[in-house]
């Protein structure tokens, strides 16, 4: 960085002035800005405006992948910028060639958690980018840089520039739709608003996305210009490029130099008699004189200032020197300190006064950052355990989970296997020949159901009606994963349940012995026996 | 458990009776499906609710058959048929008739409107303003007309059969809750599958002019008197109390349910009923069991709620808060 050739006038500047001072870079070198901004920012669009095509019901979600990378993007601008402020002419072209070479460091912050927090980016991509800081020495940077409330200076430009993309968005969406909606319709913008939930349409998605584009690729320049200047500013208030600049340009090359020297030395001993010679020093004001401090009163040096100590005169010559030198060093400039001027209550408290004296903390932007880094983990995490559980059925191993699972009670049937009776049938048949026609079809039924539900997994609700079941099982067997043959049995006794449950129909005798005798081939202790 | 009270006094029917009905409904559903390909269910639910002696509301987009399926409908029984495309101009007068004077005699004759007929077909009811549609469900609900201050009483059987196209909302007058819960049941006609539309498209192609389907080669079964001997048949499908009580708790469900803004009435619990007679009937049964009270839950109930203003904005339709509901609710157990 060869800062005798910067193209910009360095005066200490306002946050505000050094912003504005990056609208004029911007204007100076449009141009290549812009061009190395869109030769990169088209391709996205295009991307977005494909899957568009492909996928319109995600419409919103390619719009938001072309926002995500735009931070990327941004380095091409910033390329231009930072080698034509020190004069050296760049190509969009060439801004486009080195990109590549750009993207390290914080890239992954900004393509994380940083893209939701960091409005004040434009501020740290040069630490990045143009200073190739990495890491700790990164955020060491970041943190000297930001003091002097330029960071927060940063982010809310980068929250008005947001703003300004809504704005801009939202007017080129209102223009489209007063011209392309229907007459009748007051509301430009209900061409875009799709409250019905059908399928959204491609032109109207498109056009949404176009004025997106339009927006960012008018204002990330104007972001990425702004923020560049204000990092300017702020490293040449910190580091004195001022000065340097100036002992650059004392420093002469060596051959002029050596013609300059007998001349400097001249001048050097002319400077040394006239000083010699009683030249009266320059009148200085006397302190407290309306006539000679008409701006400020000097002011007593701070608490803690380690002020040189004084050794007794000598000589009464050194007197007058030291009266000299204390004029000179009055000088605001040579003090060491500057007197500042504010308002203050005249009665304030003495909380308030502590309240007042407290250090400013300044507002730590690293903790805020930590603390969304900690919520957009906690978010990461909490979004794939969502979707590992919302597409649960497509991982064989929770399948088997969710067979696992058993009702224990269907429509208040208790189908716990211990609930049944040890043998079963026999307990139909007692019930049968007892008179007790319903309990004993009762019983047959809930007896089928608990077998099914706890011996074949089959997964049944609340709301399952015996068509459910049966629809149920059938699709079991379909599956092979019921027997055909215990299927028909839960036909048969679910056949002979619904006519007496529902119709006070009760079979014949014979009919319900020779289900039981099925049942028990299938369910109960026949099948056991011959297991 | 239980008998119903209310059919136990009825005296019962006799399995031959009941075969016989089982098998008009088997052929009357045979023939409609020979003109209307695909459907089964919009069919079978159209068809129980002619037995129910309702009337029905088919939602559908244009194209998909709903006039095919009212024509062939008609024609399977020897009534009169009529249809009235609903207009925003029409006039209550042109749906239920008008007293015309008569030089000749010097008197007033009364010239009956297409509302007179067994089967009514109002397309597009959602077309004509609230005065005729008003008129209509009037209609529907008293089963007799009144012009020039005369009761005129509809011959039975009487069945509106009125559609409506959910896409055009422009120039529309929607049914309000209070009248759309006039019909039995609300049908919505999908698209059909693929190979019932080759079969439809190889049915309409073949020597044939034009590109309508017909109806000349649907039988026609039974008079209307067979139409109220069904409809007779099917008030005395037995009803268990548990199955009455199941209805009793889904339509009361839809009162509490998150989502639901507005439940349905009690006129929804008798609809619920009344339905699962006539699907009973259709299955081949004298008696009405919980799934018969399932299958005809969301064709009575989709029309007589209203879907939560935060439901729609989550892109929640009636018919996926029922079948929720539906699933939610304990089925009985005898």
């Amino acid at each position: 960085m060869q800062i005798d050739k910067l193209q910009i006038e360095l005066r200490p500047r306002t946050n505000a002035q050094a912003l504005d001072l990056g609208f004029s870079l911007l204007h100076s070198h449009a141009g290549a800005a812009y061009m190395a901004f869109l030769a990169l920012w088209l391709p996205v669009v295009a991307l977005c405006a494909a899957l568009t095509v492909w996928r319109p019901d995600l419409s919103w979600a390619w719009l938001i992948l072309g926002w995500w990378f735009k931070p990327l993007l941004e380095r091409a601008p910033l390329y231009v910028l930072s080698r034509q402020v020190f004069g050296t002419a760049v190509t969009w072209q060439e801004a486009v060639r080195a990109w590549p070479g750009q993207l390290g460091g914080g890239w992954f912050r900004l393509l994380t958690w940083g893209r939701l927090t960091c409005a004040g980016r434009g501020f740290w991509q040069p630490v990045w980018q143009l200073e190739g800081a990495r890491g700790a020495v990164a955020s060491a940077r970041r943190s000297a840089l930001g003091k002097n409330r330029t960071a927060s200076a940063a982010v809310w430009f980068g929250v008005v520039c947001a703003h300004l993309e809504v704005v801009l968005q939202l007017g080129a969406l209102g223009f489209i739709g007063i011209f392309a909606a229907d007459g009748k319709i007051g509301n430009p913008f209900s061409l875009f608003a799709n409250m019905t939930g059908d399928t959204p349409d491609v032109f109207t998605e498109l056009l949404t996305l176009g004025a997106f584009a339009l927006s960012v690729a008018l204002i990330a320049p104007v972001y990425t210009a702004c923020c560049f200047t204000l990092y300017l500013n702020r490293r040449a208030s910190m580091e004195a490029w001022d000065l340097e600049i100036k002992l650059r340009q004392i420093k002469r090359p060596q051959a002029l130099r050596a013609r300059a020297a007998p001349l400097a030395a001249l001048l050097a001993g002319a400077g040394m008699l006239l000083a010699l010679s009683g030249i009266p020093a320059p009148v200085r004001a006397a302190p407290g004189t309306a006539a000679s401090a008409p701006a400020r009163a000097p002011c007593a040096p701070p608490k803690g200032m380690n002020l040189p100590e004084r050794g007794p005169l000598q000589a009464p010559e050194q007197a007058r020197i030291r009266q000299q030198l204390d004029q000179l060093y009055a000088e605001p400039d040579l003090r060491g300190y500057e007197c500042v001027e504010s308002w203050e209550f005249k009665n304030r408290n003495i909380k308030e006064k502590k309240k007042e004296v407290r250090p400013r903390s300044s507002f730590d932007m690293n903790l805020i950052a930590s603390i969304f880094k900690v919520l957009f983990i906690a978010f990461a995490i909490g979004l794939v355990a969502w979707v590992l559980y919302r597409y649960r059925h497509h991982f064989p191993s929770f399948e088997r989970a969710a067979k696992a699972r058993v009702a224990t009670e269907i429509g208040g049937l208790n189908i716990r296997a211990e609930s049944l009776p040890p043998d079963v049938m026999a307990q139909v048949r007692a019930l049968w020949s007892g008179g007790e026609q319903r309990a004993a079809l009762a019983l047959l039924y809930r007896a089928t159901l608990s077998r099914l539900v706890n011996e074949d997994a089959l997964a049944l609700r609340q709301g399952n009606t015996e068509g459910d079941c049966l629809r149920l099982a059938r699709q079991a067997a379909q599956r092979q994963q019921l027997a055909q043959a215990r299927l028909e049995v839960a036909i048969s006794a679910t056949s002979l349940w619904l006519g007496g449950a529902y119709a006070a129909r009760w079979p014949a005798d014979d009919a319900l012995l020779a289900c039981c005798a099925a049942w028990d081939a299938q369910f109960g202790t026949a099948r056991e026996a011959t297991a | 458990m239980n008998d119903n009270t209310a059919t136990s006094a009825a005296p019962a029917i006799t399995a031959e009776r009941l075969n016989q009905a089982i098998g008009i409904v088997q052929r009357m559903r045979e023939e409609i499906r020979s003109a209307v390909i695909g459907q089964q269910a919009v069919v079978d639910q159209v068809l129980a609710c002619c037995l129910a002696g309702g009337h029905v509301l088919i939602e559908g987009v244009p194209g998909l058959g709903k006039t095919l399926l009212v024509k062939a409908l008609a024609k399977t029984f020897a009534g009169d048929f009529s249809r009235i495309q609903f207009t925003p101009d029409l006039m209550p007068a042109d749906v239920m008739g008008h007293a015309v004077y008569d030089m000749k005699s010097q008197s007033f004759s009364v010239r009956r409107g297409p509302v007179f007929a067994h089967l009514l077909l109002a397309d597009e009811i959602n077309r004509a303003p609230a005065k005729t549609q008003s008129s209509l469900l009037e209609v529907m609900q008293e089963r007799q007309v009144t012009i020039e201050g005369e009761s005129h009483r509809l011959a039975p059987p009487f069945m509106v059969l009125a559609t409506q196209n959910p896409l055009e909302n422009e120039g529309t007058y929607p049914l309000p809750e209070a009248q759309l819960d006039r019909f039995l049941i609300k049908v919505r006609i999908d698209y059909p599958s693929a190979d019932e539309e080759e079969q439809m498209l190889r049915m309409v192609t073949r020597d044939r002019v034009g590109d309508g389907l017909e109806v000349s080669q649907v039988a026609t079964l039974v008079k209307p008197d067979t139409i109220v001997a069904l409809q007779q048949l099917v008030a005395r499908i037995r009803v268990d109390d548990a199955v009455a009580a199941y209805a009793v708790r889904l339509v009361r469900a839809t009162r509490d349910w998150p989502g639901i803004a507005i439940g349905a009435g009690p006129r929804g619990s008798i609809a619920l009923v009344r339905m699962a007679r006539a699907m009973a009937l259709t299955s081949g049964r004298d008696y009405v069991t919980p799934d018969d009270i399932k299958a005809a839950a969301l064709p009575v109930l989709r029309h007589r709620i209203a879907v939560s203003p935060e439901s729609e904005l989550d892109g929640l339709s009636s018919d996926e808060l029922l079948l929720g509901l539906i699933e939610e609710v304990a089925a009985p157990r005898g």
